[in-house]
Order: structure tokens, then C-alpha cells, then sequence
């Protein structure tokens, strides 16, 4: 406050220095705008990739129990992918085939296969290189999709029953004939109704067909199912497999990594403040003294606690050996520091990051008893799991991957140098995001049975620090554990 | 006035949207007061650049926790203000030259010297000081800080704030008394 005249002219001199910074200065702060945004929208990034991932797999999951309901529901399923209709009635299969002795059916039990034969008519081919390629064609048709040259031969029963041409009823009763014929005779009856078929074209496959043949005879064939896009669905979303992963293990922050180097802002006043200086021949020790004062409680070290995860992960193969993992986790991680006693008073300073702070309670720093600073996260990890040979015995798998996660809270404290020394919470001094790099290595048991469970150790660690740098070193979350991974048993349709 | 004002707000908009040519814009419009204000609390102007710099990226940041009641300019200058205690809190040069010692109270000299001196002359001559008293003085006179309020900001008491400020005046009235009798006699001497 201005006293005097000189004050004043102190003051408005002062207030209107005006200096004209280096170029380089803008130039930094836009490089390091660019920077946090870019950081934004990495994180964004993960939690997004992440969150769709999870979003897919919830997706893959629902529509693998709308299989299993349609699968259960009775409807069967066809290896040919061709639509089914449920057998008709038996009136309808008398009507089909009124001529075909009793006699004849146990021999079509027999050989299903042969049955087909003369009703996989391949009309045009047939007709004009008969008992040639063709012939090999309708072989290799039949073995294939044996069910479709019946149902065109009870079309053809059917335009037979409304009194067209006499070609359909020539031809039923060569098929007829045929059924019973031996094999040499084959290619002559083959070549026979294809003429009359070029006249009629193919008909829409219906099912009675199969039920004209006999009911063994659809019961030798494989079960039959309704359309190909279910059996997709089942292939798909068998490829993943859900299981509950549980990790223990501790957890501690790291000074320095490798990974991203020290800058300026880390550089901290209490670095200085680690730890007494005691003078030359005297017992005696001397604080060292920071703006606020001489620190009579340094700050105290940090030391690992125990940490544990949870959480829910799907598997989703990507080749035999290899698939990717995502899936959501809680994550406990714990430090311990010492602290001095508890103070029930308020405080108000400006605290590293130079924003006011206000306490209404503190910790003096000290070493008289241990607090836990506990950190709760909720994380999305999204990792590449690659399994070490072929063995199927007991599978090797290593991991690696990154995991993004949100810090819903902590009850950490924060050391600042005022009064000597002292502990404070402060929420704004933690990062919320955090990124980390995970790895690990486990071993799979029951591969071969429907309950399967794997177990390893694992590592974490964060890409971003814990604490933010303007309050304090950057300090990277360290996780070492064993992870457990129970697979949820598979359904047997 | 209110169109400064509208003025301002519009650039704070553009600012929030991170628009690049409106946060210039603004970075232009308060740094050359703002490294003033800088140069004041540091003791090189590559200090005081990295402070100007640190804390126009701490604006753009929090530009969202400004809530368009006040100056923006005074809002910057506080922020400027902290980041230079921050700054120089983290660096153990002026650590060890901040060291606020409990003291008597000290008497303010009444003394006003008759010599006028140009701001950056007069910044000069206070970045000479201590660094505590250099800080202090800064506070007090300048930013008009009551010394209760500077000594929640540093974490003393107001006591030391006041004594401090007492001893950094009568310094530099001092110093301003031998300026003044350097000067006349090098008139003289040039007369």
C-alpha cells in the first residue's frame, strides 16, 4: 500500500514497466499448447478405443445369446448353409411317393447317398455331355449339397399331380427306378430326365422331399440349419472368451524412468529438503532453510504398498496363438509415507502450483507414524496376447499392451516446506488420466477342459505422473503382481 | 469502455474455443506488462522470459476459471505474480537468498528521497535488493498486497512481511539518496 509520495511513485513507475519479451517466448508457449492439447487428445483417444472395444465385445456377447436362444429353440442347423423348412406332414409324403414299395425304403436307409444320386440333376450339363463331366459334376454336387436335387424332384411331383406334361411323371418314374437300380445302370437314367427338365426349369427347393425319402433317410443326413448366418455368428463370437481377472501384488511410484526425461518444472524447492545437515564435530544437525523457512521435517520417503486389480476381461482371438484383450478393471494402488501428528487447524498459503490453497487439517511432517496413500482407478486396458508354441498342453502367454485409466479418488497427501514441514491433501495435485504400459506373462491350465484359469506375474507402469509436476518430482505408478484370469466355461450347444 | 469490454469477452471466447490468432492476439496484448511484471521478481530477463512463458500457458489453461467480473489484466498479472513465487520457490538460486528471518519490527524511514527515476531504472535498482526483500517489496508496494495477505502467500508472518519491507524501503531510499548525490556530482563535474 502506497505510504507516501515516494510509495506512490514507486508504484506507478513499477505497474507501467512494460519490456518486450523474444519472440521465442510465444513460440514456446504455443509448442506447449499444442502439446497438452495433443496429450487430450490422446487419452480421449484410449478411453474411446476402449470404451468401443468394450462396446463391441458387449455387442458380440448379446448376439452370442440370441444364437444360443435360437440354437436351443429346436431349430436345426444345416452344414450346407441352405434354408430348412420343418418336414411336412406324413399325408403329404404318402402323396409324394404312392409308388415307392415298402420294400424299397430299408435299402434307401442304407445308402442315403445313392438316393440323392438320380435327383441331383444338373439339367443343361447334363443333357449335353451326359456321363462325362458332368457326371463327375453331379458327384461331386451330391456329396456336397445332397439335399438340393430332391427337393427340385418334388417340385416336379408336384406340376406331376396338376396334370402337366407327361415329362414330370417320366421323370418320377425313372427316379423311382432308378432308386433301386445297381450303378451301372446309373448314367442311363441320369441322361434321361434331363431332357425334361431343360424343359422345366429348376424349382425353389422344398423340404417334403427329404421326408419323401424316408425318415432314416433324413436323419442319416447332418442336422440341418436355418440359415448361414447363424453359424457365422456362433463362429465369431466363440472366438472370444470372458474371464475375471484378479491381480496382487504392490505398488510404488518411480522417480526418474527411462522413459521420459526430468524437466525444468520437476525441479523442485524441497529437493533440498531430504534430509538434515549435520555440522562438522557436533551432534547437532541443521535444518535446511527454503523461502518459508528452515524445514525442520523434511519430507518423508515413499515406500510401496500393497495394491490389488479386478475386473472383467474378454479375449478375442485373432489367430490360433494370438488375440487381442480389453475389458474394464478397478485397480487399488497404495503408498506408505511417515507423517508426524494430525493438526485440526486451518490453513491458507499458495501452494506449489501457486494457487491458494485452503486445509481445514494438516499432517505434520515427521516420522512418528505411517499413512497410506491409497489411489482408486478404473481402467480400460487393451493388450496383445500372444501364446509362446504350439504346445496345447500348458500354454505360455505373454502380453503387452496399454491401459487407460481414471483416478475416481484418493486420500494422498501432498509435502509442502511451510511451517516446517507439513502434509496436506489437495485433490487438484493428481492427475486424473492416467496411461500406462502393461506386461506380463502367465501360464493356462485346463486348456483342454471347459474350465480354464491362468496365473503370472504382471507389470505396470504409468506413462503419466501420479502427482502433477508442479507440485511435486514426477512420480510414474509402478505395479508389480501375480494375476489370476478365471475363463467364464463355455456353453456346449 | 463496454466495447473494450465486449471486445475482451469475445477474445476470451475465442481463447476457450483454442483458437490459435485470438490467444496471440491476447499473449500480445499483455506481454510486454507482464514481463515487466516478471522482471521484477526474477534476476535475469531469461528468468523472467521462463516465467512469462510458464505462466501465459497456466492463462490459457485455468482461461476457463475466469469469471469476466473483474480485469482480465489483473487476473493475468496474479497469475503471473504466483508463477514468479513458484518460479522461484523450484530454484535453488534464489532459495537460498529468500530466506525470511522472524524479526523485529523495523521502523519505516519517513524520508522521501527528491529523485525521480524512470520504471526500469527504478526495477533496476529493486532487483538489486535481497531476494526476500526484492519479493516483499514487490508484494506490498507494487502488487499492493496487505502484509497479512503476503504472509499467507509465503507462509510467514505478517510480522516478518512487514519488517522485511521496512528494511527493502529504507535500502532502497538509500540507495536512491546515493544515486542522487552520485548524480549531482557527476553534473558538476560534466558542469
Amino acid at each position: 500500500m502506497p505510504e507516501s509520495e515516494f510509495d506512490k511513485q514507486v508504484q506507478q513507475e513499477l505497474e507501467g514497466l512494460k519490456l518486450r519479451p523474444s519472440t521465442a517466448v510465444w513460440e514456446n508457449v504455443e509448442k506447449e499448447l499444442r502439446r497438452k492439447k495433443r496429450r487430450r487428445y490422446i487419452v480421449f483417444f484410449w478411453l474411446l478405443a476402449g470404451l468401443g472395444l468394450l462396446g463391441y465385445t458387449g455387442y458380440l456377447l448379446t448376439q452370442k445369446g440370441k444364437s444360443t436362444l435360437a440354437e436351443s429353440s429346436g431349430k436345426p442347423a444345416d452344414h450346407s448353409g441352405k434354408t430348412v423348412q420343418q418336414p411336412a406332414a406324413q399325408s403329404t409324403q404318402s402323396d409324394i411317393i404312392p409308388s415307392i414299395p415298402s420294400t424299397i425304403k430299408p435299402a434307401d436307409n442304407s445308402n442315403p447317398a445313392d438316393q440323392a444320386t438320380p435327383l441331383n440333376e444338373t439339367p443343361s450339363a447334363a443333357a449335353t455331355q451326359p456321363g462325362t463331366s458332368a457326371d463327375r459334376e453331379g458327384l461331386n454336387s451330391r456329396k456336397s449339397t445332397a439335399l438340393v436335387p430332391a427337393s427340385k424332384n418334388k417340385g416336379k411331383r408336384k406340376t406331376d399331380k396338376t396334370g402337366s406334361p407327361v415329362a414330370g411323371s417320366g421323370y418320377q418314374q425313372k427316379t423311382s427306378t432308378q432308386e433301386i437300380q445297381e450303378s451301372e445302370s446309373r448314367k442311363e437314367t441320369e441322361s434321361k430326365p434331363v431332357d425334361v427338365a431343360g424343359q422345366n426349369p429348376p424349382v425353389v427347393p422344398v423340404q417334403n422331399s427329404m421326408k419323401a425319402k424316408t425318415d432314416s433317410a433324413v436323419a442319416a443326413v447332418p442336422p440341418p440349419a436355418e440359415t448361414k448366418a447363424p453359424v457365422a455368428k456362433k463362429q465369431s463370437s466363440s472366438k472370444i472368451k470372458w474371464s475375471l481377472d484378479l491381480g496382487v501384488g504392490g505398488s510404488g511410484p518411480i522417480g526418474s524412468p527411462f522413459l521420459i526425461g526430468e524437466s525444468d518444472n520437476a525441479r523442485l524447492a524441497y529437493d533440498q529438503t531430504g534430509g538434515m545437515i549435520a555440522s562438522p564435530g557436533s551432534p547437532l544437525v541443521t535444518p535446511p532453510v527454503v523461502n518459508y523457512g528452515p524445514v525442520y521435517f523434511p519430507r518423508s520417503d515413499i515406500k510401496p504398498g500393497p495394491a490389488f486389480r479386478i475386473g472383467v476381461l474378454g479375449e478375442w482371438a485373432i489367430s490360433k496363438r494370438s488375440s487381442i484383450v480389453s475389458g474394464l478393471q478397478y485397480q487399488y494402488q497404495s503408498t506408505n509415507i511417515r507423517t508426524g501428528s494430525y493438526r485440526n487447524t486451518a490453513l491458507i498459503f499458495n501452494n506449489y502450483a501457486s494457487q491458494p490453497v485452503s486445509v481445514t487439517s494438516s499432517y505434520q511432517a515427521g516420522l512418528q507414524k505411517t499413512f497410506t496413500n491409497r489411489f482408486h482407478y478404473l481402467q480400460i486396458p487393451l493388450s496383445f496376447q500372444w501364446q509362446v508354441g504350439k504346445g496345447n498342453k500348458l500354454p505360455v502367454l505373454l502380453s503387452a499392451g496399454m491401459s487407460a485409466g481414471y483416478l475416481l479418488s484418493t486420500n494422498a497427501l501432498i509435502y509442502d516446506s511451510l511451517q516446517g514441514g507439513v502434509y496436506y491433501h489437495d485433490k487438484n495435485a493428481f492427475n486424473r488420466f492416467q496411461l500406462s504400459f502393461n506386461t506380463g506373462l502367465a501360464f493356462r491350465f485346463g486348456n483342454n477342459k471347459a474350465f480354464q484359469w491362468s496365473i503370472g506375474p504382471e507389470a505396470s507402469m504409468g506413462l503419466r505422473s501420479q502427482v502433477k509436476e508442479e507440485y511435486d518430482r514426477k512420480q510414474y505408478p509402478l505395479y508389480l503382481g501375480i494375476r489370476a484370469r478365471l475363463y467364464l466355461p463355455k456353453k456346449n450347444h | 469502455m463496454a466495447t473494450e469490454q465486449m471486445e475482451q469477452q469475445k477474445l476470451v471466447k475465442d481463447c476457450l474455443k483454442g483458437k490459435p490468432q485470438a490467444q496471440r492476439q491476447l499473449y500480445e496484448l499483455y506481454a510486454d506488462t507482464m514481463l515487466g511484471v516478471c522482471y521484477r521478481y526474477t534476476r535475469s530477463m531469461r528468468d523472467a522470459e521462463d516465467v512469462l512463458q510458464e505462466g501465459f500457458v497456466k492463462v490459457f489453461h485455468h482461461l476457463n476459471q475466469y469469471k469476466q467480473e473483474g480485469e482480465l489484466g489483473a487476473w493475468i498479472r496474479r497469475i503471473m505474480v504466483n508463477t514468479a513465487l513458484n518460479f522461484l520457490k523450484r530454484h535453488r538460486k534464489y532459495q537460498e537468498e529468500m530466506y525470511f528471518t522472524e524479526e523485529y519490527l523495523h521502523p519505516v524511514s519517513q524520508e522521501d528521497p527528491a529523485v525521480r527515476l524512470h520504471a526500469k531504472e527504478l526495477a533496476d535498482l529493486v532487483r538489486q535488493l535481497p531476494q526476500g526483500y526484492q519479493v516483499i517489496f514487490n508484494l506490498h508496494a507494487v502488487e499492493g498486497f496487505s502484509h497479512v495477505e503476503i504472509g499467507e502467500m509465503l507462509g510467514i508472518s505478517d510480522g516478518t512481511s512487514r519488517s522485511q519491507y521496512a528494511r527493502a524501503r529504507n535500502l532502497l531510499i538509500t540507495w536512491l539518496k546515493k544515486y542522487s548525490t552520485d548524480h549531482k556530482k557527476s553534473s558538476y563535474a560534466g558542469k
